[in-house]
């Protein structure tokens, strides 16, 4: 637990080019636009079918760590339909290089596993 | 549902919750709105998610270090606290009298406080310049059976008690001398010390500076040695180490110098600190065996190992034997053993203790008033704290601005405190009784202060912050409810105060006042003399010329004359030992027709040498029979003048004059003496202790004791104006005389009150202060009070009510505070004032008129402390009153 701690503080987001499943289905969302909290909650629930469901608590600190990390941002919200002190996030330039690497590794895992055949089809 | 989520949303950290706690809750209630309406076991299947989800992830964001971090706490917290000082400062300034009589009234007790907490340390508690001072003990002769106690013991007493006794290491006697030394220079000098037989250094364990102490064979005949105190080495001999091996004069007789002693202030018994020169004593055959004359004080060192107990034991037993050999004159003595300290410092250690404890009662008083001021302005401080509450403040938070506050508070008064307790000191120097301020000098001890000061920033502190955590949780607690004036703060806690206040400033009171009661009875005991117009001094006639009656005639004859010729006096004598100076001894004595004095305590009687003309120059009155004259040689009949006491004890009824009395318990014809004259009572050590059965002896029949070199002149106009002339008379009768201690008798009677007087004075002080402090208190909460109900106070007399009603309303406010707080401080004070009751003189503890005049006084001030207050209650305007808010 205790060496656990240790590393995690150290090592952000991005760092080493990795980041957590959670962050990256939030880079992911973000890729397609810049949405609110909720809005990705909802956005990774339908694009997993359902099959994923984020609690807003797991949301938000992936969130804070991504933001601290730089590799997304605040933006004014659109003002439009949303409540407008909603807050909107929006994927910085480092945030779409990470997303882009973890893809790439994830790419070369799926190549693998295919080629090894545990994977049969395309998802 | 929301309102529990948003509870759960405390395990993140702050930071986290402040950036994105609107957010998560948002999230959740979308969730829940669209959950709920999906049946029960979704709705408990998300709220059972939602809940472990914020528990997991506030858990591990806080313990992720990120908000929290050590470092990052440190670096926030000490530049918060920083600007938290900046912003208390900021407020003290700008409410400048408020923050003035905080910091005076704290600084006041603090200051008071930690100058009499260290002196009475010194006094009490720190080691006195004795080496191992625990085991020092003074030797007195006891008679159990009647309780009188001796501090001068006889010589052949002691030397049994040397010789049988085994519990003690050392063992001295010392007997006051004085000499004439010839100092560097050339200058004859009058000094004070003391013929040492024995160990008696050693046995105080007083180390020699330069050279060595005594030894046994000192004593033998023709081994003149002399030691030097540090304090007449420096003075007369400009601390030259050579001076030890080199030889002065001591009354007219060569002498060597063995030893410079260490410095010390006083040795006990004999003159204060001014112990100068120590000779050998060499007991004469006649001193070997006299166990009737009571001439040296004796000091003895407990052995390692040994209480004080076992020792005592140990010389009781040695006096038990001596007692079983020499009956006639030992009979029913025995030896008392009393630690140095107690000798030193035992007189005013009640004084001391009362006093800690009356400057304890003022510095509780002044941390009160300072509390109830505080809480005064916390109240007003609500609309500010409801501000920070809303702003996010926690209590802690604010419980740390006001901490910041209090501390300010507390330092600035500390700071202050200290100069106050400098200067406290420096008072308390001028007016220690003589005793004690010899025995040590009176300075701030730093380690005591530093305690002391430590002790009193901390009350302080305490009663600043106690009103700001109770205003400060009532603020977070209402922050959302209350808005500005909806309802009146609660003076309670204050009202209690004020009464606490004003019970402590009646204990105080009570105690100054019965201290007053009991110093005036003493100052207007009748000394027995006129004291006005009397100029007294010492002169010291060298033994060497002036071996006895027969020199000491001619010389004290001239001086008179000379003396007498002077313009402006009209009487000069000499005595032995003044009154009231403790000065002369006691002798064995027994009179004519009467039964042999068994155990009897007043066998012994003081003891002076008078001249001719003595009574009528001091102011004795002469009640029967006549003065001396100089036709009482020594080859006369003996006579004596007896104090009326004496007359009355044991001839009551009849004439004393005539009558006989001799000065041993089985005399032989010889050795009766008549009495010719009853002259009135003086005291003889103080004005409080009962009068004494006195005799007086023609100078020129008595050869073995002191001459009368004690002189009093009685003047038409100042006395200290003729010093000059009587140097000059003196000088032009025995230029090799050494004159000293001027002084008028009425300084000496002011002397032998100093002590009574310095308890009354600090005492009145600190009385003066809680009354002072209280009457602030008072004012200040109805003040406050009034202000606070402006508004009610306009209604009311907007309905009709008249000054005189509103008047009377504030006024009674007030004074029933007042009077619930004399009661209570009644009731204390007639608990606590047993502890005055060794301080008093003629006045009983329980003294109704005392009590009466606090009781009226306080409840006087407390009138007059409301008063203003309820005038302007009563010159309240009801349209402003209830034009504010």
């Amino acid at each position: 637990m205790f060496f656990v701690n240790i590393f995690r503080r150290n090592i952000r987001p991005g760092d080493f080019g990795s980041v957590t499943a959670m962050e990256f289905e939030i880079l992911l969302s973000l890729a397609g636009g810049d949405l609110h909290g909720y809005a990705i909650i909802q956005e990774i629930g339908e694009r997993s079918n359902g099959a994923l469901t984020v609690r807003p608590g797991t949301l938000y600190r992936a969130i804070s760590r991504l933001l601290d990390a730089g590799l997304i941002e605040e933006v004014d919200g659109r003002g439009t339909e949303d409540d407008e002190r909603r807050r909107y996030y929006s994927m910085t330039k480092a945030g779409r290089q990470a997303a882009a690497i973890e893809s790439q590794r994830l790419a070369r895992q799926v190549e693998t596993a295919r080629a090894r055949k545990l994977l049969k089809s395309k998802i | 549902m929301a309102r529990i989520y948003a509870l759960l949303l405390r395990i993140y950290p702050r930071a986290f919750r402040e950036r994105f706690g609107e957010e998560l809750l948002f999230a959740f209630t979308s969730d829940w709105n669209e959950t709920k309406r999906s049946g029960i076991t979704a709705a408990i299947r998300l709220l059972t998610l939602s809940a472990a989800d914020v528990i997991a992830n506030g858990l591990r964001e806080r313990r992720s270090n990120r908000w929290y971090s050590p470092r990052a706490e440190r670096d926030a917290f000490m530049p918060a606290f920083l600007s938290d000082l900046k912003f208390g400062l900021r407020l003290m300034l700008r409410t400048p009298q408020l923050t003035a009589i905080a910091v005076c009234t704290l600084a006041l007790g603090i200051g008071l406080s930690v100058s009499l907490y260290s002196v009475a340390h010194q006094a009490l508690v720190s080691p006195l310049p004795f080496r191992d001072e625990s085991r020092v003990v003074m030797m007195y002769e006891h008679a159990p059976q009647t309780g009188t106690i001796r501090g001068n013991v006889a010589p052949a007493n002691f030397l049994d008690w040397r010789e049988r006794s085994t519990a003690f290491s050392h063992m001295g006697a010392l007997r006051p001398l004085s000499a004439t030394v010839i100092a560097a220079g050339g200058e004859a000098v009058r000094a004070d010390g003391r013929l040492v037989l024995g160990d008696a250094f050693q046995a105080l364990g007083l180390d020699p500076l330069h050279g060595r102490l005594f030894a046994a064979d000192d004593e033998q005949p023709g081994r003149d040695v002399v030691i030097l105190s540090h304090r007449f080495w420096q003075a007369r001999f400009a601390a030259d180490p050579a001076i030890v091996g080199r030889s002065i004069m001591v009354d007219e007789r060569p002498r060597t110098v063995i030893a410079v002693l260490k410095p010390v202030l006083r040795v006990p018994g004999g003159p204060p600190g001014f112990d100068e020169v120590f000779v050998p004593w060499i007991l004469t055959a006649q001193q070997r065996q006299g166990r009737m004359s009571h001439i040296s004080e004796a000091v003895a060192r407990v052995k390692p190992g040994v209480t004080l107990v076992q020792a005592q034991a140990d010389i009781a037993r040695v006096a038990e034997g001596i007692a079983s050999e020499h009956p006639q004159s030992n009979k029913g003595e025995s030896v008392l053993l009393v630690p140095l300290r107690e000798v030193l410092v035992g007189d005013v250690r009640p004084a001391l203790i009362v006093l800690v404890a009356a400057v304890s009662l003022v510095l509780l008083i002044a941390c009160v008033n300072v509390a109830s001021l505080l809480l005064a302005r916390a109240t007003t401080r609500r609309q500010e704290m409801h501000v920070r509450v809303a702003l996010g403040a926690g209590r802690t938070r604010l419980l740390r601005q006001l901490l910041a506050e209090s501390l300010l508070l507390a330092c600035a008064a500390g700071a202050v405190g200290l100069v106050v307790a400098f200067w406290c000191v420096a008072i308390l120097r001028t007016i220690l009784p003589g005793d004690l301020a010899t025995t040590f000098d009176p300075r701030l001890d730093w380690p005591v202060a530093a305690g002391a000061l430590a002790i009193s920033i901390v009350t302080a502190v305490v009663s600043s912050l106690a009103p700001a955590w109770f205003v400060a949780k009532r603020a977070a607690a209402s922050a959302v409810r209350e808005g500005r004036g909806a309802n009146q703060p609660s003076a309670t806690p204050r009202r209690i105060l004020v009464t606490v206040q004003v019970a402590m400033a009646v204990v105080l009171l009570a105690g100054a006042g019965l201290l007053t009661r009991s110093f005036v009875k003493l100052t207007s005991v009748d000394s027995g003399i006129r004291p006005e117009h009397l100029l007294t001094f010492a002169v010291e006639l060298p033994r060497s010329r002036y071996e006895g009656p027969r020199q000491w005639q001619p010389f004290f004859e001239r001086l008179a004359t000379e003396l007498r010729s002077i313009p402006g006096v009209t009487g000069a004598a000499g005595t032995s030992g003044l009154p009231l100076n403790e000065n002369g001894g006691s002798v064995g004595f027994l009179a004519e027709g009467q039964p042999p004095p068994a155990d009897n305590d007043d066998t012994y009687v003081i003891y002076r040498l008078v001249t001719p003309g003595y009574f009528d120059t001091i102011g004795m009155p002469l009640l029967g029979g006549r003065d001396f004259s100089s036709n009482d040689r020594i080859d006369g009949v003996r006579v004596v003048i007896v104090n009326e006491r004496l007359a009355r004890r044991y001839w009551p009824g009849q004439n004393a004059v005539g009558k006989r009395v001799a000065f041993t318990r089985q005399p032989k014809p010889g050795d009766w003496s008549t009495i010719v004259g009853v002259v009135g009572d003086t005291h003889h050590s103080s004005l409080a202790e009962p009068i004494d059965i006195q005799l007086y002896v023609p100078y020129m029949q008595e050869p073995d004791w002191y001459p009368p070199g004690q002189i009093v002149v009685r003047t038409i106009g100042e006395p200290t104006a003729i010093v000059s002339a009587v140097r000059q008379r003196v000088r032009s009768i025995d230029p090799l005389i050494p004159i000293s201690d001027f002084q008028t008798m009425e300084a000496l009677i002011g002397k032998s009150v100093a002590a009574p007087r310095f308890t009354l004075v600090l005492i009145g002080a600190l009385g003066l202060s809680a009354l002072v402090l209280s009457v602030i208190g008072i004012y200040g909460l109805l003040a406050f009070s009034v202000a606070m109900r402006t508004r009610e106070i306009g209604v009311r007399s907007a309905l009709g009510a008249g000054t005189r009603t509103i008047t009377a309303m504030v006024l009674s406010e007030g004074l029933r505070l007042a009077s619930v707080g004399i009661v209570a401080g009644v009731v204390i004070a007639l608990a606590a004032v047993r502890w005055l009751k060794t301080m008093l003189f003629e006045v009983q503890p329980y003294d109704p008129p005392t009590f009466g005049a606090v009781a009226i006084l306080l409840l006087a001030v407390a009138a007059i402390a409301c008063y203003a207050p309820a005038r302007r209650a009563a010159r309240i305007d009801p349209l402003t009153a209830l034009r504010t808010d």
